[in-house]
């Protein structure tokens, strides 16, 4: 709206432009926007069971190598075995549906609340464990591109010149290239179809030029900003200057950025994982269970529902909290 | 005038781009560890069979070479040969690319002619229950994977209720000979758009749900802006402040995001052909990176950079006609 | 009454905000007479604009103008059926009041009203043209709303206004664009637009503020010359007092959402009768004087959500009483004369209130303007 003084005011104020109003008041915004509260329950209990999962899943397979914890009976899914059995165990009947319901295969049971899988593994089981896979190669990933694309968008911001054209023009190479396509060419390339770290990296280096560009864009609009010229007459550096302004005002859209990125890298990871990258049997994942589904679709159509479902329920839950930070961190842009 | 100026410009920038995609790509290819030629002989081969290899393929000559070779045979359209189909590469792709454009321009279609009107109910309605569905299906589109959705619409639509069929694309130029179920060319048409529904549906819809969002969000910026309560204050109609005012400001972003939903939209066509049993590019795609067949991998790979890389030239050239202030004034 | 062009009575328009109701424009009242200048003067926040805007029924959501009565010429804008007399009950949030039967559809304000009879000049120049149209395009759409033209009428027209606000090369400049033209420039587009209307009545938001003084200058001889040959009447809100004695036959003084001061512009200036007006006065450096410091105002404006009991001006008050915290003064007539000359201050006679044996109170002085500082929280400005 025209003519907003005080905000006008608040704007030109050096280290923040936000409008003045208190932290406080604007978390407890978020706390009264129900849908970004919903997406952090999503996100806090997906997040909750990937990393039992890795616990159970990573962190004791890796020490289970060990005779010292092998010793102590610490296995990879000790946790699942002690509790009910492992996510990979094929003990069941085949393709049973969820319980209560009746198929082909038989009856559906209490012990297998949704059915079992191709192979007779628990259905359940596998849907939360397949959540580590997806967690981990999402968070990671973005983790990854936004470092990396705010290092490489403050470089190119602060230095222009042939830097800044030679790293956005690098940068939009990246862009050039399908994601998918270059993701499934370097793993084919590296012959590493099942290498989790590859996939994580790949989709990190192509989170990188999203970030990138955001970073460069406020490290330009400080750099060019009156207020720094200002500091620098009163004897800072040029380096401490930007560095002071730029990082409170970019946490925030970074911030906002990446949680709704995990989410995207999240599709990405089960699109990989269905087309057969990334994981091999026996791990669970989302996509694997989805790409195993389309095989037994006429046979068991409930396999089907729950792998979806779980990525759908958990990028939403991403992507509503991400919505709901931005309009707490970065409330210049209306929604 | 400024518009093709800048449209020849944006041409002229790209050819760095491309050639950093081929640079890039043959780089992959060739100077990685793991010898394509023990993929295709298998481990131990003797050394005549290796240096047959080689030489077939050109795989002795230096890595310089073979660069330079290789760009001035993408000049020519020559991409190579494919190890698995053992035909040229280019060839393979020109029979594959059809179907997939195909699907890819009907979902962008079915994408922006339900997005946009979506979005500008939901823009003009704000906070109506109207805009409130809107949103939340919206939500669901950008969230769900678009292989799960191929696979429902199957599953429903296809082997439950039998409206539609579960496989494969009918180009509507196709020869009725080769068509099931079509005596004429016009059969053909109709057996087209029918095998067209369920799949430009399932690669469509995350297309349409992030097209809607945004323009919800621009329209709703662009009805908030000074310049739309100045036309307000004029006595300007409100009909004619949506469509002369606001809605033209609000397509500019629109238009960029549709520019970079193209590189989902290619990543969302791999995996619809997947499920659908299509026979496109992106099932090549995937058989040649199945069988690690490195030219094939290539040459589809260039293939699609350089159809993103022209796809985000005519974004940015729409966006120049749109928005004056980039031809006539300084860039960035 | 009917010899006012425009005839604001108690004009109150509110904003709930998570921060309590805004109580941007609180009891506004005053009157413009055909072909006159009256100017609205006020520092930011004191909700000059929302006026404006309030009284073409531009408010937006979700603040809503909640009471009083806008009349020009001989039609309701705003009017209500009945309205408490210290404004309506906001305890909770905004009272959902339904105009008065006498009221202008909507449709009739957008028809009748906008544009045709009062066009409002807006502050930012850049900001109120749409970057994607150019400015003939602009200008002529809004002819052709306005007044009876066609499309090439209109065209033509819109050249002649551009030319008459003294933009060189007029016919070449119809197809640029607002970025391809200065400020000054695009803010001469606005006055066309304005103009191009044949109004009775131009409402000029800060239309030079953002402008530098000589481009000002300029402006302001287009704006007199306008005035003699189409005799339009002005509603001139500025924060500038300069412009106002240059420009305006009345002035209105606002305050915190009231009207503090009425008077002509001679006894505005010689003849102050309101302590805010005053310190205004004092606050303006004069260039053929000397001193140590500047007298400014100490404090701030207060936020329009909690004002401060009585008076609002009484915490920066140099003549402050206590009275002055019980009693909140109206703008009311204190002296006669040709023009009336009102005044929202307790120490005239007109008010009764025993001002002489109330004792004076503390308030903050020059040293305590830091101290006194800006809120924490804010809430949303008048525009």
């Amino acid at each position: 709206m025209a003519g907003n003084p005080r905000a006008e005011r608040a704007e030109a104020a050096p280290g923040s432009d936000s409008p003045r109003v208190g932290w406080r008041a604007r978390l407890a915004t978020l706390g009264r926007d129900r849908s970004a509260l919903a997406g952090l329950v999503v996100v806090a209990t997906v997040l909750a069971v990937a990393t039992v999962a890795f616990v159970d899943a990573v962190v004791f397979g890796f020490l289970g190598e060990f005779g010292f914890f092998a010793s102590l009976g610490v296995e990879q899914y000790w946790l699942a075995k002690t509790v009910w059995i492992s996510p990979t165990a094929e003990v069941a009947p085949e393709l049973l549906p969820p319980v209560g319901l009746e198929n082909a295969f038989g009856q559906g049971r209490l012990a297998h609340p949704l059915g079992t899988d191709d192979r007779g593994r628990d259905v359940l089981l596998r849907l939360l464990y397949g959540s580590r896979v997806a967690v981990q190669v999402g968070l990671v990933a973005t983790l990854v591109g936004a470092i990396g694309g705010s290092a490489v968008g403050a470089v190119a911001g602060y230095y222009g010149g042939w830097v800044d054209d030679a790293l956005m023009r690098g940068v939009e190479v990246l862009y050039a290239i399908p994601f998918l396509i270059l993701v499934l060419a370097l793993l084919a390339v590296l012959q590493a179809r099942d290498s989790l770290l590859v996939v994580t990296a790949t989709v990190g280096v192509v989170n990188v030029p999203e970030f990138a560009r955001l970073i460069r864009s406020r490290v330009l609009a400080v750099r060019e900003a009156t207020y720094v010229e200002a500091a620098r007459a009163a004897g800072r550096s040029h380096l401490g200057v930007v560095w002071h302004h730029v990082v409170p005002n970019s946490l925030g859209p970074v911030v906002v950025q990446g949680t709704v990125r995990v989410g995207t890298a999240i599709l990405v990871v089960a699109a990989l994982s269905f087309l057969g990258f990334g994981v091999s049997e026996p791990t669970p994942s989302w996509g694997a269970m989805l790409a195993t589904a389309r095989d037994v679709m006429l046979q068991n159509l409930w396999f089907s529902l729950w792998p979806g479902l779980a990525i759908l329920v958990t990028v939403v839950g991403f992507t509503l909290l991400g919505d709901g930070l931005r309009d707490t961190l970065d409330p210049r842009r209306s929604q | 005038m400024g518009l093709t100026r800048y449209a020849i410009r944006r041409l002229l920038q790209a050819v760095p781009v491309v050639l950093g995609l081929l640079t890039v790509t043959f780089v992959l290819a060739n100077a990685i560890p793991g010898n394509p030629v023990e993929v295709m002989l298998g481990p131990s081969p003797s050394l005549e069979e290796v240096a047959r290899i080689e030489a077939r393929y050109g795989l002795d000559r230096p890595l310089a070479e073979r660069y330079v070779n290789y760009l001035a045979g993408v000049l020519r359209g020559d991409l190579g040969t494919s190890l698995y189909f053992e035909v040229p590469v280019a060839r393979k792709i020109a029979e594959r690319l059809p179907k997939t454009l195909l699907l890819v321009v009907a979902s962008y279609a079915f994408a922006l002619l339900t997005a946009i009107p979506l979005g500008i109910v939901s823009a003009t309605r704000r906070n109506s229950a109207t805009d409130h569905v809107a949103r939340v299906v919206s939500l669901l589109g950008v969230s769900t994977p678009s292989f799960w959705i191929a696979l429902l619409l199957v599953l429903v639509f296809a082997h439950g209720l039998g409206w539609f069929p579960a496989t494969d694309l009918v180009l509507p130029w196709a020869d009725p000979a080769t068509v099931d179920g079509a005596a004429t060319s016009l059969g053909v048409l109709g057996q087209s758009a029918w095998h067209l529904v369920l799949p430009t549906v399932a690669l469509g819809t995350l297309q349409m749900a992030s097209i809607a969002r945004i323009e919800r969000a621009e329209l709703l910026s662009a009805l908030s802006a000074d310049y739309v309560t100045h036309a307000r204050a004029y006595g300007v109609s409100e009909r004619r402040v949506l469509t002369r005012h606001a809605f033209r400001n609000a397509q500019l972003p629109v238009i960029t995001v549709i520019g970079l939903q193209l590189s989902s939209a290619v990543a969302g066509a791999v995996l619809i052909e997947v499920v659908f049993a299509i026979n496109g590019m992106g099932t090549l795609v995937l058989t040649g990176i199945y069988n690690l067949d490195y030219p094939l991998i290539l040459g589809t790979t260039v293939v699609f950079g350089t159809v993103f890389v022209l796809g985000t030239i005519l974004t940015d050239v729409a966006y120049a006609w749109l928005d004056p202030r980039i031809t006539y004034g300084e860039a960035g | 009454m009917s010899e006012h062009l425009l005839s604001v009575d108690d004009l109150r328009t509110y904003f709930p905000t998570d921060q309590g109701v805004v109580r941007a424009v609180d009891g506004v009242s005053f009157d413009v007479r055909p072909g006159e200048v009256v100017g609205l003067v006020g520092e930011s926040g004191a909700g000059k604009s929302v006026v404006a805007r309030s009284l073409l029924r531009l408010v937006d959501d979700p603040g809503r103008i909640v009471g009083g009565e806008v009349r020009f010429r001989d039609r309701t804008l705003v009017g209500f059926d009945d309205t408490p007399p210290d404004g309506p009950d906001v305890s909770d949030s905004l009272p959902d009041r339904e105009f008065s039967d006498a009221t202008l559809s909507a449709a009739r304000m957008r028809a009748d009203v906008r544009g045709n009879e009062i066009a409002l000049v807006f502050q930012d120049p850049t900001e109120s043209l749409n970057p994607v149209v150019s400015v003939g395009a602009q200008l002529r759409e809004v002819l052709e709303t306005n007044r009876d033209l066609d499309r090439a009428a209109a065209r033509e027209e819109a050249v002649a206004m551009l030319r008459a606000v003294d933009i060189p090369e007029p016919a070449a400049r119809y197809d640029d664009y607002p970025h391809q033209l200065s400020r000054g420039l695009c803010q001469r587009v606005l006055l066309a637009m304005a103009v191009g209307c044949e109004p009775g009545l131009i409402v000029a938001d800060e239309p030079t503020t953002a402008l530098d003084v000589t481009i000002e200058a300029g402006i302001l001889e287009t704006v007199r010359d306008l005035q003699a040959r189409y005799d339009t009447a002005f509603l001139w809100i500025t924060h500038d007092l300069g412009v106002v004695a240059d420009l305006c036959d009345r002035v209105a003084v606002m305050y915190c959402g009231e009207v503090v001061e009425q008077a002509s512009v001679e006894d505005l200036f010689y003849d102050t009768k309101h302590p805010y007006t005053r310190a205004l006065l004092d606050a303006i450096p004069r260039p053929d004087r000397t001193v140590d410091r500047f007298d400014v105002i100490p404090g701030t404006m207060p936020e329009a959500v909690d004002p401060p009991s009585g008076c609002r001006f009484h915490p920066r008050c140099p003549d402050a009483r206590a009275v002055c915290t019980e009693v909140t003064p109206d703008c009311r007539v204190v002296a006669d004369g040709e023009q009336p000359h009102r005044s929202a201050c307790v120490k005239h006679d007109a008010f009764d209130a025993d001002y002489e044996h109330s004792p004076p109170i503390d308030v903050a002085d020059a040293t305590d303007a830091d101290e006194a500082g800006e809120t924490e929280q804010g809430g949303p400005d008048d525009r």
